[in-house]
C-alpha cells in the first residue's frame, strides 16, 4: 500500500478517521484554512460524531499531534533495548521511526511542521514534550557509553536537534517516503558522541545497507 | 458552628481553592461568603490547612455516600456496581469544579494531602470484594485486584475531568464498567455486562 | 565545561525534594542545597524549577519506557518476556522511589500543566505499546481498555509510593501481570502468568 492510499475506515474508527483527515487537510491547505466541515466532507461523518470526540478544531488537531507522537515514541521504544553498546538497536529504533513517517506522511508533517508554525501554541508544546522524551532516552545511553570521556550534557539534544532539522526539511519537501536514505547520517550523528567515530561509522554502514535494500525493494515493485 | 453553616464554610473554602489555588486562596473571603466570623473560624480550626483538610474529608464522604446508595439492595453485585458507577459519574459530571478540586487542586498541596486522595480510592475497595465470588476460575485471584478495578475507573474519570470533559462521563459508563468488572469476571462476561448496560441507557 | 554528574545530582535532588515536600513547596534553593551545587551550575543547565522538574521527569519516563522492548529475538516466549519486563520496571521504580513518585504522582496531580502533559504523553505511549503487544479485547474500545488496565496498575503504584514506600513493589508483580493481561487473554491465562510471575518475584 503506498503512503497515500491509507483508507480512513470511517465506520470502524471515526476518531482515527477524523484525525487523519485533519492531518491530510493541514498538508493540503494548512491548519488555518482547515474547517470542521471540510473534515466531515472528507470522512463522510456527521457533526454529531465529530462533537462526540472533539470540542473544536483545535482539540482535533491536538489529538492528531498526540497520536503521531505516541506512535513515534512507541515505535522507538519498542525496538530500542536501552543498551547503547547495542548501537544496532538504536539503528532499529531509527528505522522504525522513519518508516512510520514514510507510511504516514501527513501525520509526520502535522507533528513536525504544522505544530510549530501554524497550529495553536499547545500543539508545539506537545511536540516538544515528546521530543524531550526522545532526548532523555538518547541521553540515558551515556551511562553505557564507555567511549572514553563523557559527552557534555547537551550532546543528545545537539545530535537529535540536528537530525530533526534534516528530517523536517525532507518532510517539508514531500520526501517523507525517502527518509531511509538519511539513515547513515542520522544514526552517525546520534551515536558518535557516545560510541566514538569508529563504532558510529560501522553502524552507519549498516544503515546504508538498510537504506539501499529498501530502495531496491520499492524499485522492483 | 452548626452543621449547615460549617458545610457552607467548607464548601466556600473548596471554591476558593478551585478558583484561586492554594497560595492565593483566602480564609477571610471564604468565611465572608459563608457568613462566618473570624472568631468562629478560629474556634473551630487552627488554620487554613486544617479547615481545608476537613473540607476535603466532607466532600469525599458525600461522594462515597452518593455512590453507595443501594449497595445493600438485593440486586446481584455486577448490577450494584453498575448503579454505583452510574451515580458516581453523574455526580462528577454535575460538579466538574469539585471534581477538579478532588483530583488535583487538593491532592497537589503536599504529600499529606495526597495521602487523602489515595485513601479516597481505598474507600471504594470494599465495594469490590464481592466480585471475587463471580470469578470464572476456582483459583484465588491476586490480592490487589480490588484496587486494580478501582484504579481502572479512576484513570478514565480523571482523564475526562482533567481535559474539561466531565460531562462525557455518564455516556462512557458501559466502557468503564467493562474495565471495572473484567478482573473479576473475565473479558467475555464483562463484555456481556457492558452490552446490557449500553442497551439499558 | 559542565559536568554530567552535576546535572545528575541536581535531577536527583529535585526528585528527592519533590518526594519529601511536593513539587509546589520545593524551591530551587532547597534543590541546590541538597545537590551541593552552585546556583551558576544550575542556571547553566536549567531555566528554572519547572524546567529542572521536566528534565527529571523525562529521565524517569524514558527509562521506564525503554525497559519495554517487544522485539528481541533472543528472549523467551512473549508472555515470559512481558513478565520480566514488568519485573524490571517494578525494580526500577523501587530503586528510584523519588523519581517514580515524581513521574506517577507529582507530574500527574501536583505539578504544572507541562509536567502533566509530559506524564500523559508517556502514558499514551505505554498504553499504545500494551495494546499492540496483545490481541484486542472483546469489550470496550480497545484504547479505553488498555488505558483503564494501565490505570489499575498506576493506582497500585501510587498507593505504594504514597503510603507504603516503593520497596514492596516488586513483590506485587503477580498483581501487575494479572491486571495487564486479564482484559485481553481472560482470567485463566492471566492467572497462569501471574503464578509464573509469583515464582519470578520470589526468586528476585
Amino acid at each position: 500500500m503506498s503512503s497515500t492510499d491509507r483508507l480512513y475506515c470511517s465506520d470502524a474508527d471515526p476518531r482515527r478517521a477524523l484525525i487523519e483527515a485533519m492531518a491530510r487537510s493541514c498538508m493540503e491547505r494548512g491548519y488555518e484554512d482547515t474547517t470542521i466541515d471540510g473534515l466531515l466532507a472528507a470522512t463522510g461523518l456527521g457533526r454529531a460524531t465529530f462533537e462526540q470526540w472533539f470540542a473544536d478544531k483545535e482539540a482535533c488537531g491536538l489529538a492528531a499531534v498526540d497520536a503521531i507522537l505516541a506512535e513515534g515514541l512507541a515505535a522507538v521504544f519498542e525496538t530500542f533495548s536501552g543498551d547503547i553498546a547495542e548501537g544496532e538497536s538504536v539503528l532499529r529504533g531509527l528505522v522504525a521511526l522513519v518508516d512510520l513517517f514514510a507510511e504516514q506522511p501527513a501525520m509526520a508533517s502535522l507533528a513536525m511542521i504544522d505544530s510549530r508554525q501554524r497550529m495553536p501554541r499547545a500543539a508545539h508544546e506537545r511536540y516538544a514534550s515528546g521530543f524531550a522524551m526522545l532526548i532523555a532516552m538518547v541521553d540515558g545511553l551515556r551511562t553505557n557509553a564507555g567511549a572514553g570521556g563523557e559527552p557534555p550534557p547537551c550532546a543528545a539534544l545537539a545530535a537529535l536537534g540536528g537530525s530533526e532539522a534534516i528530517v523536517r526539511r525532507e518532510i517539508a519537501h514531500g520526501r517523507a517516503s525517502a527518509l531511509r536514505r538519511l539513515l547513515p547520517d542520522l544514526i552517525y550523528s546520534a551515536l558518535v558522541p557516545f560510541l566514538g567515530q569508529r563504532e558510529a561509522l560501522r553502524i552507519a554502514r549498516q544503515g546504508q545497507r538498510l537504506a539501499e535494500s529498501h530502495r531496491f525493494q520499492s524499485e522492483s515493485r | 458552628m452548626d452543621t449547615d453553616r460549617r458545610d457552607a464554610l467548607l464548601r466556600a473554602m473548596l471554591d476558593e481553592l478551585a478558583h484561586r489555588g492554594y497560595e492565593e486562596m483566602s480564609v477571610e473571603r471564604a468565611s465572608e461568603v459563608a457568613g462566618i466570623t473570624a472568631g468562629e473560624f478560629a474556634a473551630e480550626y487552627r488554620d487554613k490547612d486544617e479547615c481545608l483538610f476537613a473540607a476535603y474529608d466532607r466532600l469525599t464522604e458525600a461522594m462515597v455516600e452518593k455512590a453507595s446508595v443501594g449497595c445493600d439492595s438485593d440486586e446481584p453485585w455486577p448490577e450494584r456496581i453498575r448503579s454505583g458507577l452510574e451515580r458516581l459519574l453523574e455526580e462528577v459530571a454535575a460538579q466538574p469544579l469539585m471534581a477538579e478540586v478532588l483530583t488535583r487542586a487538593f491532592p497537589g498541596i503536599r504529600p499529606a494531602a495526597y495521602e487523602r486522595y489515595v485513601a479516597l480510592l481505598g474507600r471504594f475497595v470494599p465495594f469490590m470484594h464481592e466480585g471475587r465470588d463471580y470469578s470464572e476460575v476456582d483459583e484465588e485471584l491476586p490480592g490487589e485486584v480490588e484496587l486494580l478495578a478501582v484504579g481502572a475507573a479512576e484513570a478514565i474519570i480523571f482523564g475526562e475531568v482533567d481535559a474539561g470533559r466531565a460531562e462525557r462521563l455518564p455516556r462512557m459508563m458501559p466502557e468503564i464498567l467493562f474495565s471495572v468488572l473484567v478482573p473479576f469476571m473475565g473479558p467475555d462476561r464483562a463484555a456481556d455486562e457492558m452490552r446490557s448496560a449500553a442497551a439499558a441507557t | 565545561m559542565l559536568s554530567v554528574s552535576d546535572r545528575d545530582r541536581i535531577l536527583e535532588a529535585m526528585a528527592d525534594c519533590c518526594a519529601e515536600e511536593g513539587y509546589r513547596a520545593t524551591t530551587v534553593d532547597s534543590v541546590l542545597e541538597r545537590a551541593g551545587v552552585e546556583r551558576e551550575s544550575f542556571e547553566a543547565l536549567f531555566a528554572g524549577k519547572e524546567d529542572c522538574a521536566l528534565a527529571a521527569l523525562n529521565k524517569i519516563l524514558s527509562e521506564t519506557l525503554a525497559r519495554i522492548a517487544t522485539i528481541d529475538p533472543r528472549s523467551e516466549s512473549p508472555n515470559e518476556r512481558r513478565v520480566r519486563e514488568v519485573e524490571t520496571i517494578l525494580q526500577l521504580l523501587a530503586m528510584r522511589a523519588s523519581f517514580a513518585r515524581l513521574g506517577s504522582i507529582e507530574a500527574r496531580q501536583a505539578g504544572t500543566p507541562r509536567m502533566r502533559e509530559c506524564y500523559e504523553a508517556a502514558v499514551r505511549v505505554l498504553a499504545l505499546m500494551m495494546e499492540r503487544a496483545g490481541p484486542g479485547a472483546p469489550g470496550g474500545g480497545s484504547s479505553v481498555t488498555a488505558r483503564a488496565a494501565l490505570g489499575g496498575a498506576e493506582a497500585l503504584v501510587r498507593r505504594e509510593l504514597a503510603i507504603g514506600g516503593a520497596s514492596n513493589l516488586p513483590k506485587l508483580l503477580p498483581d501487575f501481570v494479572y491486571a495487564a493481561l486479564v482484559p485481553f487473554v481472560g482470567q485463566r491465562e492471566a492467572l497462569r502468568q501471574a503464578r509464573l510471575a509469583a515464582r519470578v518475584a520470589e526468586e528476585g
